[in-house]
């Protein structure tokens, strides 16, 4: 029945946050409103550095409504939140603390909630790439020993190199996350003869590092030498079948004696071949190719594992 | 991978806290929506921004089969106030408040936005037992409740 028009009380929404939240007035299931039940983690920065990754394993028991955030506390602060979830749930996500203090909330319309685990996972290390590593080259020519490191959190990475040989020198370069180390060798003749046994080490912003062994022989004998320079930059639309690249490696060897390394780099787009004399790179370019790729070539003889030479290449797919 | 267990914090300052005037509080007030419904024929809503006083109302509910109605509600400013503040007369459609309808927003951090309903309110207890006493009011009754274009819930029900 009617009982005529009234006026509500007045109804008074506070947001107690340091973020903008979205409201569910008369919603009777919204957890976030007047939650009776917050069970709070207070993230220090004595405890959670900047950029570890945190794992969270949560599990809530016929909870209607149960929300998982990642609260900040000051306003410079990343935020992220989980999706809400009803039963067991589990997320990753990286905390990226820029000052002052964070804290994982847990709010639920019940009191069902079981268990909360939250995992540290401190800053990753640099992984590099399966590259050669061991080298064989000519006592009177100029070559290229490259590496290629990764970061799984996303960090800079910088190479540094002990053992170096006098007459090597260390380039680095970065295509996004994609981190090249070049070590060019130019040996003085015979005096430097001698078998050289390197570490490159890549250390990421957040001083994690990882090394790897690099042994390099120099001698008379004669062997593969890409002509310089030994970086190169390409572009090529989509759907352009017709071009070929070659590179002169120097000795005419018969086709069927030489090999190179697979590149690893994602490269995805065309195929090599070694003619006598040169490396040929047939670029099959399709619409999923477009952007950056980053091809990364060594050669060796096949009578050898050593490595003599190697460059790479910047790839620029256009739609 | 290290395990780490923090301390818990009750937290008892509620992130969001919604409070009503007067000697009902919130809880007590959404307990009786599904007793008590209303109509609502005007709203009137103030905040300290303009900023947050323009956001954009969405009004949901539920009908008896569990399908969801929205509908975006739009405030025109009222000049005649000191603070941010807009009123909304004759929402257009039937804002039902009823438990299981929402009246959705942003509120922006630190933000504090009252809202007052008017509203014509209908017991349906009262209306369910005039039901019982004579089948020929089922189609009065249909018809009143049908004035509330969303609300069905009870219609299939009598």
């Amino acid at each position: 029945m009617r009982k005529g028009e009234t006026m509500l009380p007045t109804v008074v929404i506070r947001n107690r946050t340091a973020a903008s939240a979205s409201v569910n007035l008369f919603d009777p299931y919204d957890p976030s409103v007047n939650a009776t039940t917050t069970y709070r983690y207070d993230i220090t920065s004595e405890l959670f550095n900047n950029k570890d990754r945190v794992s969270i394993q949560y599990k809530a028991v016929n909870a209607l409504n149960y929300s998982v955030s990642v609260v900040a506390l000051a306003a410079s602060n990343a935020t992220s939140v989980i999706t809400a979830l009803n039963g067991l749930g589990v997320g990753t996500f990286y905390l990226v603390q820029t000052g002052g203090n964070m804290y994982i909330q847990v709010q639920s319309d019940t009191l069902q909630y079981n268990t909360l685990d939250i995992y540290r996972q401190n800053n990753s290390a640099p992984v590099f790439g399966n590259l050669p590593a061991s080298y064989r080259i000519n006592d009177s020519q100029t070559a290229q020993i490259i590496l290629a490191a990764t970061d799984p959190d996303l960090d800079n990475i910088t190479f540094s190199v002990t053992g170096l040989p006098s007459f090597c020198t260390l380039t680095q370069f970065s295509f996004a996350n994609n981190w090249i180390c070049a070590i060019e060798a130019a040996p003085g003749g015979a005096a430097d003869d001698g078998t050289y046994n390197m570490a490159v080490i890549a250390t990421d912003s957040e001083g994690a590092s990882t090394s790897k062994a690099v042994s390099l022989v120099v001698d008379s004998g004669s062997y593969f030498n890409f002509t310089r320079p030994y970086t190169d930059t390409r572009s090529i639309a989509v759907g352009d079948f017709s071009q070929q690249w070659n590179y002169d490696c120097g000795l005419g060897l018969a086709s069927g004696t030489t090999s190179y390394s697979s590149p690893t780099l994602g490269w995805s787009l065309g195929y090599l071949a070694i003619p006598p004399g040169y490396v040929a790179i047939f670029p099959h370019p399709i619409v999923s190719n477009t952007g950056d790729h980053i091809l990364i070539v060594a050669i060796h003889n096949s009578n050898s594992t050593e490595y003599q030479d190697s460059f790479f290449v910047k790839i620029t797919v256009t739609p | 991978m290290a395990s780490y267990t923090p301390t818990i914090i009750t937290d008892s300052t509620p992130a969001i806290e919604i409070s009503m005037a007067g000697n009902i509080t919130y809880s007590e007030f959404m307990g009786t929506l599904g007793v008590d419904v209303y109509l609502v024929k005007k709203i009137f809503a103030q905040a300290n921004s303009f900023q947050q006083i323009s956001q954009t109302v969405k009004y949901s509910i539920y009908d008896s089969n569990g399908f969801l109605f929205s509908e975006s509600v739009a405030l025109t400013p009222d000049l005649y106030q000191f603070r941010p503040a807009l009123v909304l007369s004759e929402p257009g459609f039937g804002m039902v408040l009823n438990g299981r309808s929402t009246y959705n927003f942003n509120i922006f951090s630190g933000e504090r936005v009252q809202v007052i309903f008017y509203a014509e309110a209908l017991e349906l207890d009262n209306g369910l037992d005039k039901v019982s006493k004579s089948n020929t009011q089922i189609a009065k009754e249909n018809d009143n409740i049908g004035q509330l274009e969303l609300y069905d819930y009870f219609k299939d029900n009598l």
